[in-house]
């Protein structure tokens, strides 16, 4: 809880990566199949980005535990630097490893995300009741993907699955309709992170190649959402999954306005090409889709960014996140300039996290930090 | 004011006529059943006339994702954007709040077809 004018309001953070300090640690969960890929193949780590993080390696320079292991890796740390220091009554986790739907193989894929998932609840979710988790998916199966839905999708403390933002194909496909089923049979929703990845995914931008610097890359995520979300819309899969709701993450909503009304507009001369969608694709949008706020845009005129969050809907829509301890951490009690009016404030801080995710608040909660 | 436009054997199913009625602009329409419609020859979107475009079916959808079902009626498409409009009721068929072209009383009179615009 935090100190908002005259109330004291909850926080929900979610977006917060935590991170093992070796994959060995997966070793214990994994079968002796895929032991073998550690002892015997040297397997070392799933890929990763291609691009030098230029602020601080991409990790918050405060964040490195002193005994070790990269930021996020020590829940003592992360619990007051992140959890105590800023109020947060729940930090959704949703870790690094999406980037498993980047490997080739993918029954060692499915069986690395099992292990992971596993391994979340034992060392994260178990340990502090703040923390919620996302289940790691290997998407290179979805078959197998919607077992581990069903095998871990009722664990209490489990909130949805993640996504990383480059896909196989575009997440609106059929082909992924069976995992939506699993998903929303458990009450779960979706959040789609940027992947990071490479492997078998493609450039996170869907513009079939790699952007030259990380400024570029990390500016890219909007679009690569904005393709998602054309792909969810326009096959048709939020008429098919009522109940499913997509969350993005670290991309921003500066660009949700376009996509919306673009869509609108291309749905009023071309609804005949995708005739189930009998419903304003901008609608279709407001209702299924949640973002993440970080990393939050700071335009010169505070009037404009009250004008996007009008656009966006952003009182019910959007979500706070700090990226935590990544170097583009929002803070929750500064992100916000000062003229977003309080009850903006107090819903996108927590309150919206709240009724998306189902949360209740302990009846104790922790002293308000001012 | 009414108007005899034309014998009603002069149009065939699924034809569009422009109409020039004392300066008002109407398309005149005949649908697939052989009934006659009269809408002001505008389209509320950017103005293109609507003779010049076309009667379609609509497209029905069986089931999310799933294409060529049975047509339910047929719209006039505007020949720029492809919005439709409900011959009936002048209404864009997605979003009839929004988008209305103004329909005139039309009948076909011993053979020919009058159009009633207002004066």
């Amino acid at each position: 809880m935090i100190r908002l004018g005259s109330e004291t309001v909850p926080v929900v953070d979610c977006d917060v990566h935590e991170a093992y300090a070796s994959i060995e640690v997966l070793k214990p969960y994994l079968a002796a199949p895929w032991r073998r890929y550690f002892e015997e193949c040297h397997f070392t780590d799933l890929p990763r980005d291609p691009y030098v993080a230029t602020a601080h390696g991409g990790r918050r320079a405060d964040a490195w535990p002193k005994d070790g292991g990269p930021p996020g890796s020590e829940y003592e740390l992360m619990a007051s630097q992140l959890l105590d220091a800023n109020g947060i009554d729940f930090a959704i986790l949703t870790g690094h490893f999406y980037r498993v739907s980047a490997a080739p193989q993918a029954e060692f894929a499915s069986a690395l995300a099992s292990a992971y998932n596993d391994w979340l609840i034992e060392h994260w979710l178990e340990r502090d009741a703040r923390f919620l988790g996302s289940l790691q998916l290997a998407l290179q199966d979805p078959h197998a993907a919607g077992r581990e839905v069903e095998r871990l999708g009722g664990h209490p403390q489990i909130v949805q699955v993640l996504f990383p933002q480059a896909s196989l194909a575009a997440y609106g496909h059929p082909m992924w309709d069976p995992l939506y089923e699993a998903v929303v049979g458990h009450g779960l929703h979706v959040a789609i992170h940027p992947s990071g990845s490479t492997g078998i995914l493609p450039p996170p931008m869907l513009t079939g190649s790699w952007p030259r610097t990380y400024m570029e890359y990390h500016a890219d995520f909007a679009l690569t959402y904005q393709a998602q979300l054309a792909s969810l819309v326009c096959e048709g899969t939020f008429l098919k999954f009522p109940s499913l709701r997509v969350v993005l993450l670290e991309g921003g909503f500066g660009w949700l306005p376009h996509l919306m009304w673009s869509l609108d507009t291309h749905w009023r001369s071309l609804q005949v090409e995708v005739p189930w969608l009998t419903r304003r694709p901008s609608e279709l949008l407001g209702e299924h889709v949640f973002l993440g706020t970080q990393p939050i845009i700071l335009p010169d005129a505070p009037e404009h960014l009250l004008a996007m969050l009008e656009m966006v809907d952003g009182a019910r829509r959007l979500l706070y996140a700090s990226d935590y301890p990544h170097w583009d951490f929002d803070a929750p009690k500064r992100f916000l300039p000062a003229e977003v009016p309080l009850e903006t404030r107090r819903r996108i801080l927590g309150a919206n996290a709240l009724g998306l995710y189902g949360l209740t608040l302990p009846t104790a909660p922790a002293p308000a930090r001012s | 004011m009414r108007h005899a436009v034309c014998a009603a054997e002069a149009l065939a199913p699924r034809e569009l006529r422009a109409l020039d009625l004392d300066g008002r602009r109407v398309v005149l329409a005949r649908a697939g059943d052989g009934s006659f419609h009269a809408l002001a020859d505008v389209c509320p979107h950017q103005g293109a006339r609507l003779s010049g475009g076309r009667l379609g079916e609509v497209v029905g959808a069986a089931a999310v994702g799933e294409t060529g079902a049975a047509s339910s009626g047929e719209a006039l498409r505007c020949p720029w954007h492809n919005f439709a409009f409900d011959l009936g009721s002048g209404c864009s068929l997605l979003e009839p709040e929004r988008f209305r072209v103004r329909v005139y009383g039309v009948a076909v009179e011993a053979g020919t077809v009058v159009v009633e615009v207002p004066d």
